[in-house]
Order: C-alpha cells, then structure tokens, then sequence
C-alpha cells in the first residue's frame, strides 16, 4: 500500500467534505432567525442609555424599569408572540436536526421522550394533510420542553408538528379546535405555519 | 460575519474531531448558535475579534461535553502536562511519518482531542508552530512538547501496527 504523509491522508480524509445546499441554507436561516429574536429583544436605546456615566445609575434603573415594562406590555402582544413562536418553529423545521428517535408509531416515540411533561396527542387538524411519520425528537417553543414529529410528505419534502404544554398566560389568545375555531396560519420563508389548541395542548405545524 | 468558506472549514474541523458528518454539522448548528448569541452580548461583543476562531474553539469544547457525556473522555489538557525537554534544533514537523490509509485510520482513532485539532490545523489551516500556539492561547514550547510525544506515540502505534502484521 501506498504510503504517504499523515497530513496528506487527513488532507485526502476531508478533501470531500462539504456542507450540502441545504445544510448551508439551513446555517443561513439560523443566523437570520437568531437576528430577528435579537433585534425584537434588544432595544438599541436602552443600550446607549446604559453606557452614559454612572453617575446617572439611579436614574438609568428608573427609566430601564419602565422601559422594561413598556417593552414586555409591547411584546407580549398576542400578534408578535405567534409571530415569534412561528420563527422558532420554521427555524427549527429548516435546521432538520437529527430525530432522537426513528418510528412511524406514537407509542414507541411516547416511550423514548420521557423527559415530556405532557402526553403527545394525534393531531386531528394535522392528521389531514401529514405524510408518513418518521420519528420525533426533544425541542422548546418559547422556551418550553416540546416535541418535534417529522412527517415525509413525499417528493422530498417534509412537514413538522410541534406539541408544548398549555399556558394560560401565554397562549390564551391561539384559537382552539376544540371549540371549532380555526388555526392561524402564517406564510414564513416560503413554509406554511399554522397555530392552534388541541386537547389542551398548543400545537404548530410547518409544511413546505 | 463567518462566510461561506467559513462554514466549509469549520464543517470539515467538525468531522475531523467527531469522525462523522451528522455529528459535526449539530456541533456547527450549536456554535454558530453560541457565536450570535456570544456577538450581541455586550459582555463578549469586543472580544470576538476572530468568528471562525471562535467558533471553532466552541466546537471543541462542544465536542469534549459531549465525549464527557458519553464516558469516551480522551482530552489531555495542555496545562495538565508534564512537559519534556525538547531542542529548539529538533525537527518538530509531522509531515515526515509515512503511513498507508490503513494504518492512518488506527493512529487516527488513538489520537486525543487536542492531537486531531493539533494535526487539523497543520495539514488543512497550513498554520505554522508559532500560529497554532497563538491560535489556542498555549505557549510555542508547550506545543512543540505535544508536536514531539504526538510523534513519538505515532512511532511506537506504528510499531505495533506493524508487529500484528507480522503476525497475521
């Protein structure tokens, strides 16, 4: 055999390595994402207010405290928390990172998310336009321990369901199937985005 | 901002350190992800003088939690060694051990962390001695220790290599 320089044969080793298309696109859409939650929680002006001299501190606090107030009044809006929420979802649906378990049963990716503080339903409203299951891993939605299905619809594509616990404070304002209301819809990034309340949990679905 | 080359190289420093593409592009993900979060904090924002630096530092340390969590810890920090003497006159490049693909293979599974970072940024950054030591914030004489027991644990693994050959 061959012998060569051990630095020539990593060279050869990586010499075929590259991100694929998507994988870059994918890259691509984290830091755009991750720009957008940034500039939405980062009030440039309170930041140049912070740098003035410390001899303001006191009243620094006291206008940080009610611009604190008025920006959470601002942002908690129902309208720019879907916006968000269906951010972190597509962001998430782009990433495609690995499933922590490979199954087309419920039951079997039931049993390997346990650290789930709510039980992963069968979607009705999803189940009309979803694809074969192909498994599920652990993700957050507004910070919240959330499930992630995937679904190949076929043609290469695939579709996600994302299915977090129900809070009160925070997603009262998503309409609920239940009650025969219709979800949100959101187009982001050229993805279909829909919101909703489904026996009592909050779900999200992207399809391409 | 990292480019696109950037993220062909830190992909490919991510598959020299975890051996495998998936692997490699969750460590990329949650770097990058490290690295914005690490530019808009005001704390670290003067600091990220170098992004592809720095994400690749992040890599590493990424990939050491998690040899950590999966009880595969190999990583010899380099303020942790006994250092020898080594001879500013003595011959400190790798590119003089020839080995076949094979018996690259087995050296390479036996290397630590810090020796396939360390043979990383030879052979694919081109770095030299000197940019290596300034790259990972280590001292030239404590890498040229780890540049010569690397050589001499590739000898003696060549050896045996070459014993179980002669056996078979």
């Amino acid at each position: 055999m061959e012998r060569k320089p051990i630095n020539q044969h990593l060279q050869d080793n990586l010499a075929g390595v590259r991100l694929s298309e998507e994988q870059l696109t994918a890259l691509k859409a984290l830091q755009e994402t991750e720009q957008y939650y940034q500039s939405a929680t980062t009030n440039t002006k309170v930041r140049k207010f912070f740098a003035l001299p410390a001899s303001s501190i006191y009243l620094n606090g006291m206008v940080a405290c009610v611009v604190f107030f008025l920006s959470f009044i601002l942002f908690a809006q129902p309208t720019d928390l879907a916006e968000d929420i269906s951010h972190e979802v597509v962001s998430n649906h782009i990433l495609l990172k690995p499933l922590e378990v490979k199954s087309s049963d419920m039951g079997t990716i039931k049993k390997h998310l346990v650290e789930l503080q709510f039980n992963p339903i069968v979607s009705k409203v999803f189940n009309e336009m979803h694809g074969r299951l192909l498994g599920g891993r652990y993700c957050s939605i507004k910070r919240a321990l959330a499930v992630q299905l995937r679904y190949d619809t076929g043609n290469g594509k695939s579709s996600t369901l994302y299915e977090t616990s129900y809070h009160p404070k925070k997603f009262s304002f998503l309409p609920n199937v239940d009650k025969g209301e219709k979800p949100l819809v959101h187009q982001l990034q050229g993805l279909r985005v829909q919101l909703w309340i489904e026996k009592g949990l909050v779900l999200a679905s992207v399809t391409e | 901002m990292l480019t696109e080359a950037d993220y062909q190289n830190l992909f490919k420093y991510g598959v020299a350190l975890a051996g495998n593409e998936d692997d490699a592009f969750e460590l990329l993900q949650q770097s990058i992800e490290n690295f914005i979060r690490a530019q808009k904090s005001t704390i670290d924002k003067n600091h990220i003088l170098k992004p592809a630096a720095y994400v690749r530092r992040s890599i590493k340390n990424l990939f050491i939690d998690k040899m950590r969590h999966d009880q595969k810890f190999n990583h010899i920090d380099y303020d942790d060694c006994e250092l020898e003497p080594i001879l500013i006159t003595e011959d400190h490049s790798i590119e003089e051990i020839l080995i076949t693909k094979q018996d690259f293979q087995s050296c390479w599974a036996m290397m630590n962390v810090d020796e396939r970072e360390l043979l990383y940024l030879f052979a694919i950054e081109g770095y030299t001695v000197q940019e290596i030591a300034d790259d990972l914030g280590v001292k030239k004489g404590t890498l040229l220790s780890k540049i010569h027991r690397l050589k001499a644990r590739l000898r003696t693994q060549l050896e045996l290599l070459n014993e179980d050959k002669k056996v078979i």
